[in-house]
């Protein structure tokens, strides 16, 4: 019943992120020292910053970068989780063992505290960020693949396609992970909100994405030190991020049923 | 039980050398090493730099560092901070019960707010009050927490005056305390209480239709009798383990929510030690972020063991 509300509300922000740094008067980069720290109004919908630039193109372009973090994090766990987690189900034993400890580990590290120190201590890119956050958040997907291949693997079809001579390789890449893409592409929704948090959370201590590329995290950087005079610069970025990742905790809900 | 526990106790150990072995790692993978810090000040020459490495043992091997980190860890030589030369056991030990403070307090609150809301919503699902609660819960795990801590302090401290914006210092005593801690808690709360609801609630309807709980009512059962002795138990058992481990979370959590409202605790030791490179106290922090998580692990295994005999026979023949 509620299937069109997630999808259709992150086409919404989708579309929002394309079209709007592309229509808008304003550049996202332009100073204008005549209007600085605007109220938003009719000239600038979500204000200007201290630099004069305008709100509503900065967060729109940083909009964009978000979603495009999100999904390559999410594209990348979820390929990670889905390679291990496969030879986990498959092959199970020796394999199966480590690869589960492997899990328990990841999944006991002090998430954000880790992300931090290792991203004061590398100075990612938005690439290398991207990896970090993937390198743990793969774990999900990886248990979610490994308990459909343990069901699948004992089926019928399985053997029959064993018995006409497919390789080990041919079996789990054509047969049997196919048929798990329904719970993975719902755990690789979640993730996407999940990764533009962390990114966001990195970006917002002024470690993530550097400015002057605006993202959603670093918009909010000294948002807090002019919260009492220039509220809209932490209202509109963190309003964006709740958008996304409302609208996709949404999807996953409706995917799932 | 007894077995049980040893069980448990050796599936840990090896956990806490992997956390160890990650952050260790961490630490020395990063360009310019643990001395960084030193590079930058021109009143450190490079000689200075090789007598402090090898005061430090730096220069040994990396494996003979790790072990030798790892067994004065043990020991409660956790080592000094870079930044004043104190023990970094002290300086993370007097910051730990803000931290403590702050994770306790939002969790006893989203428990409370979140068994009483889950509850709600599962016996009197597809009620009015049943949906509020579900999208209530979608919102509140959707919210970013450092955000949601801004909007409060913009709309409680900035905008109302209720209450402090942040920046508890020293000791503040009786209303004050509680006046500096409803912000954060409540931040470091609502994603916690949310996420359990949704918990609850989809574990309360699971079992409320199980076929135990109908036979309960077909002998005649009073409805509380059922809920009580049946339901309940049932349906909440597996929650321990959730709690457990979203304990530990929590500690990621109240790095933001201190950060946001300077609370005087192990988050906003943790940042302020990024950004001056002490990397001591950041390996100590780290650590002490992991034990933390393993011990929490290893309580709710034993908790569930103690509430659920079954779990002890199977693992125990397994194992």
């Amino acid at each position: 019943m509620t299937t069109r509300y997630g999808a259709l509300a992150l086409a919404l922000v989708t579309a929002l992120a394309l079209v709007v740094p592309w229509l808008s008067p304003y550049r996202h980069d332009a100073i204008d020292l005549s209007s600085i720290k605007d109220p938003p109004g009719a000239t600038h919908w979500m204000g200007t910053d201290e630099l004069g630039r305008d709100v509503a193109t900065r967060v729109l372009t940083g909009t964009r970068l978000s979603l495009v973090i999100g999904l390559l994090g999410a594209l990348v766990a979820t390929s990670i989780g889905a390679g291990l987690g496969a030879l986990a189900g498959y092959y199970g034993g020796l394999v199966d063992a480590m690869l589960m400890r492997l899990v328990d580990l990841q999944l006991s590290v002090p998430l954000l505290p880790i992300l931090i120190v290792a991203s004061a201590l590398m100075r990612p890119s938005v690439a290398l960020l991207v990896l970090m956050v993937a390198a743990f958040a793969w774990m999900e997907p990886a248990r979610i693949t490994r308990g459909e291949l343990l069901r699948l693997k004992e089926q019928d079809f399985t053997e029959a396609a064993r018995a006409i001579g497919a390789s080990d390789a041919r079996v789990i890449i054509k047969h049997l992970l196919p048929n798990a893409l329904g719970p993975l592409s719902v755990a690789a929704t979640i993730l996407v909100g999940r990764v533009i948090v962390m990114e966001s959370v990195l970006s917002f201590l002024g470690l993530g994405v550097q400015p002057p590329e605006p993202s959603l995290g670093n918009l909010l950087y000294g948002a807090q030190a002019s919260l009492a005079t220039e509220p809209w610069l932490a209202i509109f970025p963190g309003m964006f991020i709740f958008w996304i990742v409302l609208s996709v905790n949404l999807l996953g809900d409706e995917l799932r049923q | 039980m007894g077995a049980y526990i040893l069980g448990r106790l050796l599936r840990a150990i090896p956990l806490f050398l992997g956390l160890s072995l990650i952050i260790f790692a961490l630490i020395h993978a990063a360009p310019g090493g643990p001395l960084t810090v030193y590079l930058s000040n021109p009143n450190v020459t490079p000689e200075d730099i090789a007598r402090l490495e090898r005061n430090l043992g730096l220069d040994r091997p990396l494996p003979l560092q790790y072990v030798s980190w790892l067994t004065g860890f043990m020991k409660g030589d956790w080592g000094y901070s870079y930044v004043d030369g104190r023990p970094v056991l002290d300086r993370i030990l007097e910051r730990a019960p803000a931290t403590l403070e702050l994770m306790v307090s939002a969790f006893v609150l989203a428990l409370f707010v979140a068994l009483l809301f889950g509850s709600l919503a599962a016996l009197w699902q597809g009620s009015w009050l049943d949906r509020l609660v579900s999208s209530a819960s979608i919102v509140g795990i959707s919210i970013p927490t450092f955000w949601l801590g801004l909007i409060l302090q913009l709309v409680f401290a900035v905008e109302l005056r209720w209450l402090p914006t942040a920046g508890r210092m020293g000791p503040v005593s009786g209303g004050d305390r509680i006046a500096y801690l409803v912000l954060p808690v409540l931040t470091l709360g609502l994603f916690y209480a949310a996420s359990w609801i949704r918990y609850i609630r989809a574990s309360l309807c699971e079992t409320l239709g199980k076929n135990f709980v109908r036979a309960g009512r077909a002998r005649g059962l009073s409805e509380s009798g059922v809920l009580i002795g049946h339901a309940f138990p049932s349906a909440l058992f597996p929650l321990i383990t959730v709690l457990a481990l979203d304990f530990a979370l929590l500690f990621s959590g109240a790095v933001v929510t201190e950060t946001v409202f300077a609370w005087p605790g192990m988050g906003t030791l943790l940042v302020d030690s990024v950004f001056r490179r002490d990397y001591s106290v950041l390996m100590g922090i780290l650590m002490a972020g992991s034990a933390l998580i393993v011990i929490s692990n290893l309580l709710a295994d034993i908790a569930y063991g103690a509430a659920d005999p079954r779990v002890r026979l199977v693992q125990g023949r397994t194992r």
